[in-house]
């Protein structure tokens, strides 16, 4: 097991050097003069054009820019957002929580709804049942995201007035946020009503969010597990008189978790993706939101920088996804001996 | 097992079974108006080829067919006085696994491959709501896997299936059927996907356990030797009909059914005829071939790989007409040795001579015209044909590469069709429309329109059932004499290498431990490991009877 | 008979063979071929969007402004969908629009399928430096969430429908090299790529005429898949005005339009929403129904 995750490690290294290089070429290739580009309509004086060409260090060679970045990454630094002049790691670690928060909630209810469903339907292949849940979930795979979104806005919040439209929680709560979860902060607070708001500010988002990654999981989960349980072993869990329940979960689903896994983990990105629209909409403050506002606003170095820290996370989950594969399948972990 | 046994002390019996399929199959019924008993204490083997349904009836006793495709659409199954079609599922589901138990034919999927083995034993008795302490359940799943002849127990215990070779899971199988002492095995083909050796050991340990134990055992084979090594009574099924019944003794050498008398005279018989030496020209000599797998340089970290031999010091020579078997079990590098001479898989090092020139040392372009002259049949029908490309573009691809024009080519594929018989309207199609045996021919047919002096058969009789066999043997004897060709014959089954090859090389784990004249081999072997692969062979002591003149289908 | 004579009569009669065989096992499922209805009535207005279209998709008709569709109160037979914030007729804009989705769709497919099919096929002929190069670069590409790789690249590339083709396309690259490569390795390791390997065969022969063909079937499932992934996210580049720009009657850039309005005038990003859900509807029930037929894995674990 440890051979397997040291070599894996491995494996990252030369694909996060070309992270950190996509992200310091994309800088440098875009058109123009990137100084110009992003003071936009106030053209910088010309000492403050010559401060910022070094502070970026454009005047030098293209290599030594790129050690004189990794050596700044390695350090943690991420460089300054020119529109606020905060680091940009200290902006991520801000608004991180909150899209943690949105993703979590929307995986939550993605896995809830969609693998049970994916097992029924393949149970009960050929049924009722399985048309009307592959349908259903075949229209919520095919879902423009955004426009599910605004779509629930306007039936919950606008029609029914069920929940707010935007934002975490609502204004009239005032409280310190020492782990940035809305969720836990609210509930520490004592104030009465703080926990309810929040709850009804992440529904929505987090429904509109999850609705993608639970059509991929209910179809994926059905698959995996007619493919289970066409398989061998599955007669032999018969033929020793097991009971149709264990069959199916003891052993058809504990083998189908493996491409169910590997879904789970690329859903990640998808939900990271899905976070740019989500949080957009709903004005979620979180690092979606800010990559988009980034981009707009030509904030360069937030860009550069966010590009790199979420890359870092969904590969930190793709070998959290290797490490389960492990635990899931001895056959992975065991063969290194 | 002579005495006339009455329907009364039967522990099973099957009355007008009939089980149908699908609308979409080929035949209404799998199965069609079977009975059969089984009586406690005795083997009765189900012999047929694929598809006749052997394994149909039994899945039905079980309840476990394919609903709701698969149906039983009549007939009884009576089994303790109850008629098990027509039982609640979860009434059968008691009886599965405690009195009536089952083992398949791949071990390797037919055991869960994520839990430890420990864990799938034990849930036979959870299942069953056995009264028994979880200490009474540990030691009775030692005392099984003890019995089953597996070592140390404990250790197997805590293992996962792919930690075991195709023998112990094949043991820790028979163990699970076995657990609650039921009185019913049925084996479907268990010991197919085993090597000889490890199927000689499965077949004694089930013959064993049924006589300490008392049970009724039906066993399903396609392998006349297998029903020879262990039968006590045989029915013969074809398309879903059983075609004859009666003992072992009477079916085997006194078989009355056409179709019977057919199966067996196509088994080839162990008796390897004595032949005269072939002295013509040699066509290919291999001196001191070496293959690995892997490497033992040390990596960056220090630590060596593995290194596996394929085949070490390899010494071989075929001359002109001369078939060269090269028999061993899996993994010993037999079909190894065949493509390092074809140059599918680069040697280590070593010599092959091709008519006096060393091949392997030829560049590709070099290697191009020698090509023609070594040519491959492979073992798997269904894979060994591309299935995009019509039969004629299959069997003109290597004259098209060297640069024969297309009509020539092709008026050659419809001779090639032709002498492996095969109609020449075949070059228009594709694949998936021909059975195993006539791709097969095909596959010859491929071989043969690249003008070849040397043909390397790997296993290629192998997926075959055993009709098909011997007219696929035929053909390739016959070709070999009418075109004078050098054949390496790579099998594992020697009662056909018995029958085609002039001289013989046993290998083990990637090296010959004999060498010499089939007949000399077969006679007087030499090596333990020959010895020993010759004492495995099931039904080694039956004489095959001399059915000719009798009428065969 | 010539040996051409033989060659060609045949050809046909096989291949009508496999494709009914092939159009059967479609047929078998509904939802498939429901969406090819409404996919071929969409190629239709695609085409003839000049012809059928009453009006001009960017002509601005300022007496009628966010004019409901005709069967909400209000509405006239004169712009059956109503009209936009700035009186343009959005039944027009629907039809004009959905020559962007095929558009879209088609483009970024044969970007994929191009780069991505060689690339998968170098990577699985040459084992080694050249396979772990073109493997890493794809795990890069995959590091990103594509939305967000796509944003960034149209932010260098700057907002146009075209640049946003080409980010797509760049984005999903990855899914096709991986498939391709997995694929030919299986396809690979059998033994007739071996046998054509003892003829002598070219590595260009061994990898066009044999291998290829067998790596089709799933690869035009993906590329059914990706399609409709391609119209969404192009859509949704659309929505964030990093897509096609305005007055292009795209349908993604035309609910951004009416997001300002969807309390008073749902309608305006009803129709549009709705002509993208139902078109990539269509094409993920065309690519299961493709994957049924075409996949004898998941064939043989239906019956």
């Amino acid at each position: 097991m440890f051979s397997f995750l040291f070599r894996r490690l491995l494996v990252l290294i030369p694909t996060y050097i070309g992270i950190t290089l996509t992200a310091f070429v994309f800088i440098r290739v875009i058109p123009g003069d990137p100084i110009l580009v992003m003071s936009g309509e106030r053209s910088p004086s010309p000492e403050k054009y010559a401060e910022l060409m070094h502070a970026f260090g454009f005047d030098q060679p293209l290599y030594v820019q790129y050690f004189e970045y990794v050596k700044d990454l390695l350090q943690g630094d991420f460089g300054k957002s020119i529109v606020t002049g905060r680091p940009v790691l200290e902006e991520f670690f801000e608004l991180f929580p909150a899209t943690v928060e949105l993703a979590a909630f929307a995986l939550f209810f993605a896995l809830l709804i969609g693998i049970p469903a994916g097992i029924i339907a393949a149970v009960k292949r050929g049924t009722f049942y399985d048309h009307t849940l592959m349908t259903i979930s075949l229209t919520g795979f095919s879902m423009p995201l955004f426009w599910w979104a605004l779509l629930l806005i306007v039936f919950f919040s606008g029609y029914l007035g069920w929940t707010p439209v935007s934002g975490r929680i609502s204004a009239l709560y005032f409280f310190d946020t020492p782990t940035g979860f809305m969720l836990i902060d609210s509930w520490l607070s004592n104030e009465e009503g703080a926990f309810k708001s929040a709850v009804m500010h992440l529904i929505l988002p987090a429904v509109a969010l999850g609705t993608i990654p639970m059509a991929t999981f209910a179809r994926q989960s059905r698959s995996a597990m007619l493919e289970t349980l066409g398989e061998d072993f599955i007669k032999t869990a018969r033929a020793k008189g097991l009971s149709p329940f264990k069959v199916t979960v003891v052993h058809a689903f504990r083998n189908a978790l493996i491409p169910i896994v590997t879904v789970i983990g690329l859903s990640v990105g998808v939900l990271l993706g899905g976070a740019i629209l989500t949080e957009t909409i709903f004005s979620w403050p979180g690092i979606g939101k800010w990559m988009v506002d980034s981009i707009f606003r030509r904030d360069y170095p937030v860009v550069q920088g966010g590009l790199i820290l979420i890359a870092t996370i969904v590969i930190m989950v793709n070998l959290t996804v290797d490490v389960l594969y492990g635990i899931i399948d001895p056959r992975i972990s065991k063969k290194g001996h | 097992m002579s005495e006339v046994k009455s329907s009364k002390d039967a522990i099973l019996s099957i009355k007008n079974l009939s089980v149908s399929l699908p609308p979409r199959a080929d035949r209404p019924f799998a199965v069609e108006d079977v009975s059969f008993d089984v009586f406690p204490g005795e083997i009765l083997c189900i012999v047929g080829e694929s598809g006749s349904g052997k394994s149909m009836s039994s899945n039905a006793v079980m309840g476990l067919l394919p609903k709701p495709h698969v149906h039983v659409s009549s007939g009884e199954i009576i089994f303790e006085g109850k008629d098990l079609v027509s039982i609640s599922d979860s009434a059968m589901q008691e009886i599965r696994g405690s009195r009536i138990g089952m083992i398949f034919q791949e071990p390797m999927t037919a055991l869960n491959p994520v839990m430890k083995v420990r864990k799938q034993l034990q849930e036979v008795f959870e299942s069953h709501h056995l009264k028994l302490s979880k200490k009474q359940v540990k030691a009775k799943i030692i005392e099984m896997l003890d019995d089953v002849g597996l070592p140390d127990p404990e250790i197997i215990g805590e293992s996962y299936p792919f930690e075991l070779s195709g023998g112990q899971r094949q043991r820790v199988m028979i163990a699970m059927a076995l657990a609650l002492q039921p009185k019913i095995l049925i084996a479907d083909e268990p010991t197919t996907a085993l090597d000889v050796t490890t199927q000689a050991q499965i077949l004694k340990l089930v013959a064993d356990l049924q006589k300490t134990r008392d049970m009724g055992v039906i066993f399903i084979t396609h392998d006349f030797g297998v029903v020879a090594e262990i039968a006590d009574r045989v029915i013969v099924m074809r398309m879903g009909k059983i075609v004859e019944q009666g003992t072992a003794e009477q079916v085997l050498n006194r078989p009355e059914h056409p179709y019977t008398r057919k199966l067996i005279s196509t088994v080839p018989n162990m008796g390897a005829p004595k032949r005269e030496p072939v002295t013509s020209d040699v066509v290919v000599t291999v001196k001191n071939l070496f293959k690995t797998y892997g490497s033992d340089k040390k990596n960056w970290l220090g630590k060596a790989g593995r290194v596996v031999h394929a085949s070490k010091d390899i010494n071989l020579e075929i001359r002109k007409g001369e078939t060269l078997g090269l028999v061993g079990e899996s993994g010993s590098g037999k079909s190894t040795v065949g493509r390092c001479i074809i140059r599918l898989h680069d040697s280590n090092s070593g010599v092959v001579e091709f008519e006096g020139k060393d091949i392997l040392t030829l560049t590709d372009a070099e290697m191009m015209p020698v090509r023609q002259h070594i040519q491959m049949i492979f073992q798997d029908p269904y894979a060994s044909l591309n299935p995009r490309r019509k039969i004629g573009d299959i069997i003109t691809e290597g004259p098209t590469i060297h640069g024969i024009p297309k009509a020539q080519s092709w008026k050659k594929a419809e001779e090639l069709l032709d002498i492996v018989g095969l109609d020449k309207f075949a070059l228009k199609r594709y694949p998936h429309e021909f059975s195993g045996g006539q791709r097969q021919r095909i596959g010859i047919a491929r071989a043969l329109a690249m003008s070849p002096k040397l043909l390397i058969a790997d296993e290629a009789v192998s997926a075959l059932d055993v009709s098909v066999q011997a007219q696929v043997l035929e053909l390739l004897d016959e070709i070999k004499n009418k075109m004078d060709l050098a054949m390496l014959f790579v099998t594992h089954d020697l009662r056909v290498a018995a029958q085609v090859c002039d001289n013989i090389a046993v290998m083990k784990l990637g090296e010959i431990v004999e060498y010499g004249p089939t007949y000399d081999v077969f006679h007087n072997p030499q090596h333990e490991y020959t010895k020993s692969l010759l004492a495995a062979v099931p039904g080694k002591d039956w004489e095959v009877p001399d059915l000719s003149g009798q009428s065969i289908e | 008979m010539s040996g051409e004579a033989i060659n060609n009569q045949p050809k046909q009669s096989a291949l009508m063979a496999v494709l009914a065989s092939f159009w059967f096992e479609f047929r078998q499922n509904r939802g498939a071929f429901y969406g090819l209805i409404f996919m071929s009535i969409l190629l239709i207005c695609a085409f003839l969007a000049d012809f059928i279209s009453p009006y001009s998709p960017i002509e601005q008709y300022r007496d009628a402004l966010k004019l409901p569709p005709v069967w909400v109160d209000g509405g006239t037979w004169a712009h059956i969908f109503g009209t936009d914030a700035l009186g343009r007729d959005m039944l027009s804009r629907m039809i004009y629009g959905s020559r962007f989705s095929f558009y879209i769709g088609v483009i970024v497919i044969c970007i994929c399928l191009t780069v991505g099919v060689m690339l998968g096929l170098i990577a699985a002929f040459n084992k080694g430096f050249i396979e772990n190069c073109i493997m890493r670069l794809m795990d890069i590409i995959l590091a990103f969430p594509s939305l967000l790789m796509a944003l960034a690249l149209v932010a260098i590339l700057g907002p146009s429908l075209l640049n946003a083709m080409i980010a797509i396309a760049v984005v999903y690259i990855p899914h096709f090299v991986r498939l391709t490569r997995a694929q030919a390795l299986s396809e690979l390791g059998k033994d007739y790529v071996s046998s054509s390997k003892t003829m002598g065969a070219s590595q260009a022969r061994l990898m066009f005429i044999n291998v290829l063909p067998n790596c089709m079937a799933p690869l035009i499932v993906q590329a059914t898949m990706s399609f409709s992934s391609a119209i969404l996210d192009a859509a949704a580049l659309g929505f964030l005005g990093m897509g096609a720009q305005a007055p292009t009657p795209e349908w993604g850039t035309m609910l951004a339009d009416a997001r300002q309005y969807i309390q008073s005038d749902p309608w305006m990003m009803g129709i549009p929403g709705l002509a993208i859900l139902f078109t990539v509807l269509s094409i993920n029930l065309i690519g299961d129904g493709l994957r049924d037929a075409l996949d004898p894995k998941m064939k043989t674990s239906k019956t």
